[in-house]
């Protein structure tokens, strides 16, 4: 009797432990290896704002370097015109 | 007919401030003048090359006053003396046109292009200071911005920089730094050819264009290192 009722309650308990909702205590965060922390994700933030500064500045000197290969060659077309 | 061949500026980007002008496709269609030319020969030929000369010179002037890389002193030295040498062609046009002997046409012929070497001195050396003016005044400067940048990159965040990105950075320093070299003062360089100078030495020119050329390849050849190193480190 005494066993049936321990193996009820073991059931029970199981049952319940099956059932039972999520814990009340939350979810470990899931970690990956790979995963910035919170402090690596602020300076991807600033890295991201920083490189598209920097690829500002590219943009400016190839604008500016093709322009000058334009005079360059206007030069030196100026200058293989027969001027005698 | 002689067609006179209008100077695209190469690459997508082309601007408006680029100093493309009006040149003659060739000498081919010159009337050939010596001394036993004719007068009506000689003034034949002066019409077409100081006619000539007026036409690349007006679109040079619209361009260069359209140019907002040259600096002021070097846009006000190159006006002058392309709208002196435009008004010399005009004034020669005339001359030759009233000329009455041979000997005279004929000297004031070959002044047309001894005196002013609009297309070996004038032409060449005001898009060579206005390549000059910008490589110094814009593409170095934004290139040594993106290097500075890049620079403080590494400083901060130094584990994701590999040794090969390391070397691409000082690589892309070196480029700018030989840039700034080879192109600063050139605009003055070119600026102070006199067709004088020319008459005497024809290759007066040749070294301030192969400085030029070495620091454009320079600066693009620094970009291309900025432009990896942003890609890597994305």
């Amino acid at each position: 009797m005494a066993a049936a009722i321990l193996i009820g309650l073991t059931l029970a308990l199981t049952g319940c432990a099956r059932s039972a909702p999520a814990p009340t205590h939350a979810s470990p965060p899931s970690v990956s290896p790979v995963s910035p922390a919170p402090t690596a994700g602020a300076a991807s933030a600033a890295d991201t704002s920083t490189l598209d500064g920097i690829s500002k500045d590219l943009e400016a000197a190839d604008g500016a370097n093709t322009q000058t290969e334009a005079d360059q060659h206007t030069a030196e077309q100026a200058a293989a015109t027969i001027d005698d | 007919m002689k067609h006179i061949a209008t100077m695209a500026a190469v690459g997508a980007a082309v601007c408006a401030v680029s100093l493309a002008t009006a040149l003659p496709a060739s000498a081919a269609g010159t009337p050939s003048v010596d001394g036993h030319s004719t007068l009506a020969q000689i003034q034949a030929a002066a019409t077409t090359a100081t006619s000539d000369r007026i036409a690349s010179l007006k679109t040079a002037i619209g361009k260069v006053d359209a140019n907002r890389s040259l600096t002021a002193g070097d846009r006000s030295t190159i006006l002058a003396r392309l709208n002196a040498d435009l008004t010399a062609m005009s004034s020669l046009a005339s001359k030759i046109a009233a000329d009455t002997t041979v000997s005279t046409a004929l000297s004031d012929y070959h002044d047309i292009f001894t005196g002013y070497r609009v297309y070996a001195v004038a032409l060449p050396q005001a898009f060579d200071a206005a390549a000059a003016d910008r490589l110094t005044g814009t593409a170095i400067p934004a290139l040594q911005s993106a290097h500075d940048k890049l620079a403080r990159e590494l400083a901060a965040h130094p584990t994701k920089w590999t040794d090969t990105l390391k070397a691409q950075l000082a690589d892309m320093q070196a480029k700018i730094s030989d840039a700034s070299t080879h192109a600063n003062g050139l605009a003055a360089r070119a600026l102070a050819v006199t067709p004088a100078q020319y008459n005497a030495d024809k290759t007066v020119m040749t070294g301030i264009r192969a400085d030029l050329k070495t620091s454009v390849g320079d600066t693009k050849a620094a970009a291309a290192d900025g432009h990896a190193l942003v890609e890597a480190l994305k």
